[in-house]
């Protein structure tokens, strides 16, 4: 066993490496796309505004060559191609202007400023309207003429000093800058302005370089020309960011003066300040650090996002739909992080183009490959290895990614003495390949493919195999300026085969798929500039086996039993609004028309009315024949946010989102296990319907430096699938006679407090909230829990999410996660009595009792390989510790029933510390 | 390309980390436990109330002194008396369920708190046809191919449209001998000394007690209204029920549609034996309530039946037995250990092959220590 632990810290792996992130930036996905559409889309979508005088815009095209690249960068690197330069103030305004002169060398400046390969085009550089730079331009080295020639100052005679004046005042307020320094660089002289901002100096004729600088502001670069006497006067920009550091922050914008709401946006850069986890690092499983967002235990696939059950919620990867996230019991989620460009999440208001889950959306984006040239990474954790290989299929126009991850070493753990560690076994793959391939102009065409899968073979006699594996083809074509389609094909199988041979003569084997067909057709419209319209249809097609229980082997004494398939088709018409009634004010809205039919061939059993659905009140049974139209729902779904800004930094949001779903998930465990199988809406289980209500408040601090929000929702779900209590899960053939539908009701405050960057950059937030379920048919008198409300089973009323990220030095960063949770609900057997002399036992209200409270600290220690520039590789170590305090969190309770007394037993699962040490290595520098 | 290792971190910590923690903190409300039947057997009926008790300390806890009243739809109505702590019945004179009455129990207890079940029709009675065992071997963890024992099965005669749902109570009687035939005593010297105790007198019984297992059934879900071959319970080789002769007074009960739901209930209940499976547990909903508050709860049934019964008797079943015989001790040196200890006299057994062996427990030669008793009893056929 210690060898074991040795081995688990000292194998040093590869990893991949990926740049701290820049904090503050709006990353850029990989893309080609028209200057004007992607100028038109910055603002739309940030807030920006861009100024230029520049013509034949419309043949420059946008390069991005690699996903999540700081807009700045992102356009500098393009831009220069067509000797357009580009600047830009802290109130998001950039100036884009082309064309003009420098007269010497002044490359020493760009260097600084455009570090990067493109240096050859400063030789393009020409004169520009001093007016012009004056105004805007504050970066860039021009050559400044002061005075005019022929004054008897010529070339080759004895030069007089002449004398330039002018006043130093803020950029951003016009108010003049007293005590702000000059220095003129090749002659080391200084000067410093007066109370009034004004100041004086004598120079020989000549050029120079002049350095203007002030506490507070940027420094700002001249290069002078000096003719004659003259004005120069200096305007100077507040210092919030510096250039190719900090940028404008897109969630400054999104915080306060987007519509959304209960919205995150996690970029793949944002994650390495995060604490590892078990060396894994795993951009989803961020989403449990944000508020609203539980899981029932540690190890527990699932999420539940205000209050409500894991089924609620779906992940898409490029609109792919994964029905089951989560690599060994949940652990992990079956999304390479390093595949990852970024995710959103939505948890109030669903964008109109997803209809089907009510709770939360999930949205993964994969990286697309490299355009440039082919690259690769690889890595190796203390669980998987991991490689990924993109590059161009056409250099500039299209390429490709391929990235798989798959855990190995067999060898480590087959050294283990304990039997029963050394026969059980879990192991998973994921992988995914995304072509893009850029036909022309106006088409885009997308290929994706993805696949998950796990085995796991505990030694206690349980055998499970599930994967999910499926492919996208999106297809974008762009009109014209305004109006762009997405035509989307999307095939998803979840599949998983359970073998259970705890017993071998009771052995048995089951088995279930999914398959998710889709089509989808998107227009997005921008009607005007108030106006951003979507309008879309949308097929899915459902088809669900539920294999056949069957005996595992022929010692086996289980009797098969056959379970019939289900299918149903689903057909959506949506349309959308978003609306910027004046600056202050935005709404958008969106209905979504949906027809759900569930189709043939299956046996549809009639129960005696106000009875019970259960198998001895049946009076009649129908078979259907296959694409029967069996039961049709008609439901319409709406959306609705509005925003108003009471000021720059502080603004009011609310939603309100009425949704339906059409596919559930059974599950006889309370978290999701690899067995849950999912069922279809059908005559006898309605669709669920849920309505949110959110309202919010926005501010943000310290010049943008620290966002804080605070939400409160309200939420109600309809037709809830709870399991009957005592339903019989894995052999019962007719679902619906251990179903029973009641209502959900869940609310709650979420208070965000974020800094996002700095030296110490993270986040806390406590949610407050409530989730209770109601069960009681009046109509059948069927009933959970006497027909009293009860919490949910992931109710955790308080949650405290902290975690932060430290820089001790450039190459050594600490990040720590602190969790805090309610313990969840439990029932409690609470009492024994006799009936006819049989002792039985009761038990408490449904979910009465809560296990004890949930606390976990993490921590790990980042350090930096050098932070040269020019190098083969780039490499970063990874010691991280997980639960710091070796707190026993309960994952569940256990009651046994010992000599008719009843005794109960917590279990604790990843009860302590448990360290880990990851080394990461890149091929190639961090900047590529 | 597996990987133990998080399975292996899972075990490690699993397998230490399974800590008992107590049940203090668990309030056992004192839940009034209702616990009784009328049928159109002639009485006297019993009622049972009790509380719940805690379940570190399970224990019988009557409820005294209550004013426990059954009444019919037609007015009649008669007070039960309190005979036995918390047992109250209804006089040998007294009331006789008829069927096509409704009939509903009042309760009011000493500290003034009033309870009452809605008025239950009394179904139709319906006769059991027949009661046959079949042959059959049930696995467990230790015996995967199987312990043999006797399924019972039942078939019920043809029902009136109108009744549906029944439940059956079993009373088994079975005869059975001391494990071991006594051969010989010895006094403390080695000699063999008379039997003066008569104990072939005290070698075989008959034990009679209900069998704690509930059976439900309907026809609701047939085209005819009669069951057959309805599974009702099974005895297993792992007693020595089987050994001579055992018999079983099945009482079938013709009750409703909501006794039927409560009783099913009750029996899934208490067949799930492991109370760590993954469903939620839940409570069986009664049909007493308190007048003044709805929500009380109140546990257990009052259950108005019609009943038929019949019996059965099986002979010895022909297949090995499993259950423990008393210790018998054959090996020299630990009877003579036994009998440095132990004092006179000493009692030999007859064991297999015509061998002979000293029996630990003396006690164990008289069968009444087991339960039975030494009166046959009056229905039993040899």
């Amino acid at each position: 066993m210690k060898r074991l632990h040795l081995l688990i810290l000292l194998v040093s792996l590869l990893y991949n490496f990926q740049l701290f992130a820049q904090n503050d930036i709006i990353y850029i996905k990989k893309q080609s796309t028209r200057f004007e559409d992607f100028i038109s889309g910055l603002e739309k979508k940030y807030n920006l505004k861009f100024y230029y005088q520049i013509e034949k815009t419309s043949d420059i095209i946008i390069k991005v060559e690699e996903d999540s690249i700081p807009l700045d960068d992102a356009l500098r690197n393009s831009l220069l191609r067509y000797a357009v330069f580009v600047t830009h103030d802290n109130e998001g305004n950039y100036f884009l202007f082309r064309e003009f002169k420098v007269q010497s060398d002044v490359s020493g400046f760009f260097e600084s400023l455009y570090s990067d390969e493109n240096q050859e085009s400063t030789e393009k550089q020409k004169e520009q309207s001093e007016n012009f730079l004056k105004t805007y331009d504050d970066f860039i080295a021009q050559t400044i003429v002061i005075g005019k020639n022929g004054n008897g100052h010529q070339n080759g005679r004895k030069k007089e000093k002449v004398k330039i004046s002018g006043t130093i005042t803020s950029l951003s307020d016009g108010s003049s800058i007293p005590q702000a320094r000059l220095h003129v660089i090749e002659l080391n002289k200084n000067e410093v302005s007066n109370i009034d901002g004004y100041f004086e100096i004598e120079l020989y004729p000549g050029e120079y370089t002049l350095t203007a600088s002030s506490l507070g502001m940027h420094d700002r670069n001249y290069r002078i020309k000096v003719l004659s006497s003259g004005e120069l006067n200096i305007e100077l920009k507040t210092k919030t960011f510096l250039l190719g550091d900090a940028v404008v922050s897109a969630n400054k914008s999104h915080n306060v003066r987007s519509t959304n709401m209960g919205f995150e946006k996690i970029s793949a850069a944002a994650i390495k300040e995060l604490p590892i986890v078990l060396g894994e690092q795993d951009i989803v499983k961020i989403a449990l650090l944000l508020p609203g967002v539980q899981t029932v235990g540690e190890v527990s696939a699932g999420f539940n996002v205000r209050g409500s059950p894991a089924d609620q919620n779906m992940f898409y990867i490029n609109d792919l739909p994964v029905y089951n996230s989560s690599h060994i019991f949940g652990l992990f989620t079956t999304f390479n992080s390093d595949a990852i460009s970024e995710f959103n999440f939505y948890k109030s208001n669903i964008p109109i183009e997803y209809g089907g889950q009510l709770s939360s959306i999930f949205e993964i984006d994969a990286k697309e490959g490299n355009k440039k040239h082919i690259t690769g990474r690889g890595g190796i954790g203390p669980t998987s290895a991991r490689v990924l290989a993109e590059g161009p299929l056409k250099k500039d126009s299209s390429s490709f990614i391929v990235s798989v991850r798959s855990t190995y070493s067999d060898w480590l753990l087959n050294r283990v003495e304990n039997l029963d560690i050394r026969n059980s076994s879990a192991s998973f793959y994921d992988a995914l390949m995304n072509f893009s391939l850029g036909l022309n102009k106006k088409n885009d065409l997308n290929i994706f493919l993805y696949g998950s899968q796990d085995k796991s073979d505990l030694s206690f006699g349980i055998r499970n195999d599930y994967s999910n594996l499926g492919g996208t083809v999106k297809w974008i074509h762009y009109f014209n300026k305004n109006l762009t389609s997405e035509f989307n094909l999307v095939k998803s199988q979840y599949a998983y085969n359970e073998s259970n041979y705890e017993i071998n003569y009771l052995g048995y084997q089951h088995s279930f798929t999914l398959d998710h067909n889709e089509a989808k057709l998107k227009f997005k419209y921008n009607l005007n500039d108030k106006h951003d319209l979507q309008i879309g249809l949308n097929s899915k097609y459902y088809q669900l086996e539920y294999g056949d229980l069957k005996p595992l082997n022929e010692q086996s004494v289980i009797k098969p039993i056959y379970f019939e398939s289900e299918q149903a088709l689903i057909n959506s018409l949506f349309a959308g609004d978003k609306w910027d009634i004046f600056s202050r004010l935005s709404v958008e809205g969106g209905i979504r028309f949906t027809m759900y039919s569930f189709l043939g061939p299956k046996t549809i059993y009639t129960y005696e009315e106000a009875s019970p659905i259960s198998v001895n009140n049946i009076t009649d049974t129908t078979a259907y024949a296959n694409n029967d139209f069996i039961k049709n729902y008609y439901n319409f779904d709406f959306r609705f946010a509005g925003k108003y800004e009471i000021s720059n930094s502080f603004s009011v949001k609310m939603s309100y989102n009425m949704l339906h779903q059409y596919v559930f998930m059974l599950s006889n465990s309370i978290s999701v296990s690899p067995t849950s199988k999912w069922k279809l809406s059908d005559p006898h289980l309605k669709p669920m319907s849920g309505e949110q209500y959110s309202l919010g408040l926005y501010k943000n601090l310290w010049n943008d430096k620290i966002e804080t929000s605070a939400e409160v929702y309200y939420k109600n779900v309809k037709n809830l699938v709870e399991y009957k209590d005592g339903a019989d899960f894995i052999t019962n053939q007719i679902p619906e006679t251990n179903i029973i539908q009641g209502d959900l009701t869940a609310y709650g405050i979420e208070i965000m407090l974020k800094k996002k960057s700095g030296k110490l950059n993270g986040w806390i937030n406590y949610t407050y909230s409530k989730s209770e379920v109601k069960v009681f048919n009046e109509t059948t008198g069927e009933m959970n829990n006497n027909g009293l409300p009860y919490p949910a089973n992931y109710d955790k009323p308080h949650a405290l999410n902290l975690t932060f990220n430290y820089k001790l030095t450039k190459r050594i960063s600490l990040s720590s996660s602190v969790v805090y949770s309610t313990g969840r609900p439990v029932t409690y057997p609470t009492s024994i009595y006799y009936l006819n002399d049989i002792q039985i036992t009761g038990f408490s209200g449904r979910n009465e009792y809560r296990i004890k409270d949930y606390f976990r600290t993490d921590l790990s220690i980042n350090i930096e390989g050098n932070l040269k520039k020019n190098k083969l590789a780039h490499s970063f170590w990874s010691v991280s510790f997980y639960n710091l305090t070796a707190r026993k969190n309960p994952y569940a309770i256990v009651f046994q029933n010992e000599d008719g007394k009843i005794k109960g037993y917590e279990i604790s699962i990843l009860g302590t510390i448990i360290p880990s040490i990851t080394y990461n290595l890149k091929f190639g520098n961090y900047e590529d | 390309m597996k990987i133990k290792l998080l399975i292996l971190f899972t075990l490690i910590i699993t397998l230490s980390c399974k800590e008992e923690f107590l049940l203090d903190s668990v309030q056992n409300e004192k839940i009034l436990i209702v616990d009784g039947f009328i049928s159109n057997e002639p009485g006297p009926y019993r009622i049972k109330l009790t509380y719940t008790s805690n379940v570190s300390q399970p224990e019988t806890l009557p409820v005294k002194g209550c004013e426990v009243m059954i009444t019919d739809n037609t007015g009649y109505s008669e007070s039960l008396t309190e005979k036995e702590p918390g047992n109250y019945y209804t006089s040998a004179s007294g009331i006789i369920g008829v069927v096509g009455n409704q009939y509903k129990i009042t309760i009011k207890t000493s500290d003034g708190k009033e309870y009452e079940s809605e008025f239950q029709e009394m179904k139709n009675p319906v006769e059991i046809d027949s009661i046959y065992t079949k042959t059959e071997f049930i696995p467990n963890l230790d015996n995967p191919y199987g312990i043999p024992g006797y399924m019972f099965y039942l078939d019920t005669k043809p029902a009136d449209e109108q009744q549906k749902y029944f439940l059956w109570s079993m009373t088994e009687t079975y005869k059975y001998d001391i494990d071991y035939e006594l051969a010989y005593i010895l006094d403390k010297y080695g000699d063999q000394i008379t039997n003066t105790l008569a104990y072939d007198t005290i070698e075989t019984c008959w034990k009679t007690e209900s069998v704690k297992y509930i059976s439900t059934g309907t026809t609701a879900n047939l085209t005819n209204n009669q069951l057959t071959g309805k599974q009702l319970y099974f005895v297993s080789t792992e007693t020595k029920k089987l050994t001579k002769r055992y018999s079983v007074l099945v009482k079938q009960y013709a009750i409703d549609k909501e006794a039927f739901q409560y009783w099913d209930e009750v029996r899934k209940q208490i067949s799930n034996e492991n109370i760590l499976t993954t469903t939620q547990p839940y409570n069986v909903n009664s049909n007493v309530f308190n007048i003044a508050d709805y929500d009380e709860k109140v546990w257990g049934y009052f259950t108005v039946a019609s009943v038929s019964e019949k019996r059965i008797f099986v002979d010895q079943l022909k297949e090995p037995f499993y259950f423990n015989k008393t210790v018998v001790i054959t090996d020299q040196r630990a009877i003579s250990e036994y009998r440095r200890v132990h004092k006179p006299p000493y009692f030999y057994v007859k064991i297999e092959n015509d061998a002979y062996g000293l029996l630990a427990e003396p006690a164990c030669l008289d069968c009444r220590n087991e339960g039975g008793t030494l009166e046959k009893p009056d229905f039993w056929i040899d």
